[in-house]
C-alpha cells in the first residue's frame, strides 16, 4: 500500500474509547443544568404538593410527607428517565447526528459509553440534589412535628390505602437515607442502560420507549410477586427501598452489584449492536 | 512513486437486491483536489460512506492514506475531515462549540488561546464570525452548511471528504467554499461530489465519474474533457446536402448536429480522432460547391458536454 505522507506524523491509535473524553463533555451537556434542573424542580414539586395539604391539614405526621415524597419521587424519577432516554442512540441514529459523530476520530464504543455516563450522572445527581435538599426538610419538620406515627392516620392526608406498608414510620437515620437515594439512582442507571440497549436495537423510538415502560412495570411486579427469589437483581434495589423508607434494615450490596453488572452488560449489548450498525 | 490519498479497490455494496456500488475501483493522489461526479443515485454517497466507516461494503477494499477502512478506520478518521450530505449537528451546541468540539476530537489539536485563535480564524472564513454564539437550531440551512464546513476543516486534516458541499448555498455562499477549496489545495486532498460542473471545472484537477454503481471516467481533468472527444463548429449558407453525406461518411465523424439559423446553418461536428479530423476536416469544407462557409472553429468543450456523453443526460442539476 501507498507509503505514510511525510507530513502524517500525527498521533496514531484505534482505541475503540478513542475520543470518549469530548464526547462525554458534550453528553453531560445535554443533562446538565436543563434535565437535571428539571428533575430536581419536579422532585422538589412532588415534596410540595404533599408538604402544602400536611401544613394546611395541620395534622403533624411526617411520615405521610416522607412516605408520599420518596414514593412518588421514586415512581417519577423512573417514569422520566425513561422518557428523557428514550432517543438517546435512537435519535441520534434517527437525526442523523450519530454520522456526524462517528465520521470524526472517535470510536463507536465511546459514543455509547459516553451517552450512558452522562446520562447515569445526569439521572443520579437529580436523586442526590433531590435528596439533599429534602432531608434537611424533613429533619425540619420531624422537629415540629411527630417522627413516629401509625400508617393508619396518614389516609387523615392522603386518602391513600397505604396501610398495609406497616405500622410505624419514622425518619432513617442519614447513612439509611443515603442508602436509600443510591438504591433509587441505581434503578436510575439501570434504566438508562434498558433503553440505551433498546435504542441500539430497535428502530422505532414509539417501540423503545413502550419497551422501557415495560421494563419499570416488570420491575414492580417483580417486586410485587417475587421479591425474595428476584433478590439478586434489580428488584432487590426496589425492594432496599420500600423497606429503608420503613427504617427496616436493608441488603444493597447484593442487588447494587447486580444492577450494576446488568447496567454494564446491557452497555456492551448496545456497544455492539451500534459498532455493526450501518449509518446512513 | 505516488502518494494516494483514496485507494479503492473493486468496492460492492449491495442493500437487498440494488446494487449500490458494483466493483468500483480508482486512486486519488494526495494533494489533489478530486470532484466525484454522477447522477443521482449513481453511488457517491455511499461510496464516501464507505470511506468514512459509517456503512460496510459487501465486497472490496479502500484505504485512506494506506490504513483500510473498516480494520484501522478509526485512525483514517484521524487524517479526514468529513462533511455529510445534510449535515444534521447536535441542536444544544453552539456554532463555535460545535467547531471547537471537533477539533479536540483530533489528535494533536490545538490548545487554549491558540485553538480559540483557529476556531475564530476558520468561522471568519466561512463566513460565521458573527454568528459564532448562536445555537445550531438558529441557523438557515446555508449557514448550518458553512458550519459543516468550518466543522470538516478545523483540524487541518489531510484528506476533507465533502459530499455536496455547495448545496443551500447563494452563490457568495458557494463561491467561499469554492475559494476555501482553493486555498486548502496542495496541503491537503480534496474529495468533494456535486452537481455543479462548473465547479469542478474552477478548483478541481482530477476528476471520478460514477453512474450505476460503476466507474466510467477518472483521471485528470484535461485528459477527461480531451478523451471525450472534440467538437468542430461550422457556420455554412447554402446547399450542404453533399457536403453533409460527405462528413457523416467520414470515419473519425462520431456526430453531427444541424441547427437552422434561417439562411444559415450551424453544424457541430463531434469527432473521435483529432487528428485525421484536422487532417481531413478543412480539406472536405473546402471541396464543396453551392455553399459558402461562414465560421469555423475548434469548440470550447466543456464538463458538462463530457459528463453528457459519459453517463448521458440524467439528472444535470
Amino acid at each position: 500500500m501507498t507509503a505514510e505522507p511525510a507530513s502524517l506524523s500525527r498521533i496514531e491509535t484505534n482505541h475503540p474509547f478513542r475520543g470518549i473524553g469530548g464526547m462525554l463533555g458534550v453528553e453531560l451537556r445535554v443533562w446538565f443544568p436543563w434535565r437535571v434542573l428539571l428533575l430536581t424542580i419536579a422532585g422538589l414539586g412532588i415534596y410540595a404538593t404533599i408538604y402544602i395539604p400536611w401544613r394546611i391539614s395541620g395534622v403533624k405526621q411526617l411520615g405521610a410527607l416522607f412516605l408520599w415524597s420518596m414514593a412518588l419521587w421514586l415512581i417519577f424519577l423512573l417514569f422520566a428517565t425513561i422518557s428523557l432516554s428514550e432517543g438517546t442512540v435512537l435519535g441520534d441514529i434517527e437525526r442523523g447526528t450519530a454520522s456526524w459523530l462517528v465520521g470524526m476520530p472517535i470510536g463507536r464504543p465511546a459514543v455509547i459509553a459516553a451517552k450512558a455516563a452522562a446520562s447515569a450522572a445526569g439521572v443520579s445527581a437529580a436523586v442526590y440534589i433531590v435528596g439533599g435538599v429534602l432531608y434537611p426538610l424533613f429533619e425540619a419538620a420531624s422537629r415540629e412535628g411527630v417522627t413516629r406515627f401509625r400508617v393508619d392516620e396518614l389516609t387523615e392526608v392522603t386518602s391513600a390505602p397505604i396501610g398495609k406498608w406497616g405500622v410505624y414510620v419514622t425518619l432513617p437515620e442519614a447513612g439509611q437515607y443515603f442508602a436509600i437515594l443510591t438504591a433509587i439512582a441505581l434503578l436510575g442507571v439501570f434504566l438508562v442502560a434498558v433503553m440505551i440497549a433498546l435504542g441500539s436495537m430497535i428502530r422505532s423510538r414509539t417501540a423503545v420507549f413502550g419497551m422501557g415502560l415495560a421494563c419499570f412495570a416488570a420491575l414492580m411486579v417483580g417486586w410485587l410477586i417475587a421479591r425474595d427469589a428476584l433478590a439478586v437483581s434489580p428488584v432487590g434495589l426496589v425492594t432496599a427501598v420500600t423497606e429503608g423508607l420503613q427504617t427496616k434494615p436493608i441488603e444493597l450490596a447484593v442487588p447494587a452489584a447486580a444492577t450494576v453488572a446488568s447496567s454494564l452488560a446491557l452497555v456492551a449489548l448496545a456497544t455492539w449492536n451500534f459498532g455493526r450498525r450501518e449509518l446512513s | 512513486m505516488i502518494d494516494y490519498a483514496i485507494e479503492v479497490r473493486n468496492l460492492a455494496k449491495r442493500y437487498r437486491k440494488v446494487r449500490a456500488l458494483d466493483g468500483v475501483s480508482f486512486d486519488i493522489a494526495a494533494g489533489s483536489v478530486c470532484g466525484f461526479l454522477g447522477p443521482n443515485g449513481a453511488g457517491k454517497s455511499t461510496t464516501m460512506k464507505i470511506l468514512m466507516d459509517l456503512i460496510r461494503p459487501s465486497g472490496g477494499h479502500a484505504f485512506v492514506h494506506g490504513h483500510e477502512v473498516g480494520r484501522a478506520g478509526l485512525v483514517a478518521r484521524t487524517r479526514i475531515g468529513y462533511l455529510p450530505q445534510d449535515p444534521v449537528f447536535p441542536a444544544h451546541l453552539t456554532v463555535r462549540g460545535l467547531v471547537m468540539y471537533t477539533a479536540r476530537l483530533y489528535p494533536g489539536h490545538p490548545t487554549g488561546r491558540a485553538l480559540r485563535r483557529r476556531v475564530d480564524e476558520m468561522l471568519d472564513n466561512v463566513g460565521l464570525a458573527a454568528k459564532a454564539r448562536r445555537r445550531m437550531t438558529g441557523l438557515s440551512g446555508g449557514e448550518r452548511q458553512r458550519v459543516g464546513i468550518a466543522q470538516a476543516l478545523i483540524a487541518e486534516p489531510d484528506l476533507v471528504i465533502l459530499d455536496e458541499p455547495s448545496a443551500g448555498l447563494d452563490p457568495a455562499g458557494r463561491r467561499d467554499v469554492l475559494n476555501l477549496i482553493a486555498a486548502i489545495s496542495g496541503d491537503t486532498t480534496v474529495f468533494y461530489s456535486t452537481h455543479i460542473l462548473d465547479d469542478v471545472e474552477r478548483v478541481s484537477d482530477s476528476v471520478v465519474m460514477i453512474n450505476h454503481g460503476k466507474v466510467v471516467a477518472q483521471g485528470p481533468l484535461a485528459s477527461i474533457l480531451e478523451a471525450s472527444g472534440q467538437e468542430y463548429v461550422v457556420g455554412l449558407r447554402g446547399d450542404t446536402t453533399a457536403l453533409r453525406a460527405r462528413l457523416t461518411a467520414e470515419p473519425w465523424v462520431s456526430g453531427l448536429v444541424a441547427r437552422d439559423h434561417g439562411s444559415a446553418e450551424e453544424w457541430r461536428i463531434q469527432v473521435d480522432d483529432s487528428p485525421a479530423a484536422a487532417d481531413g476536416l478543412v480539406p472536405a469544407l473546402a471541396s464543396g460547391e453551392g455553399y459558402a462557409v461562414l465560421e469555423f472553429h475548434l469548440s470550447d468543450r466543456r464538463l458538462e458536454d463530457a459528463y453528457l456523453d459519459l453517463i448521458g443526460a440524467q439528472s444535470v442539476e
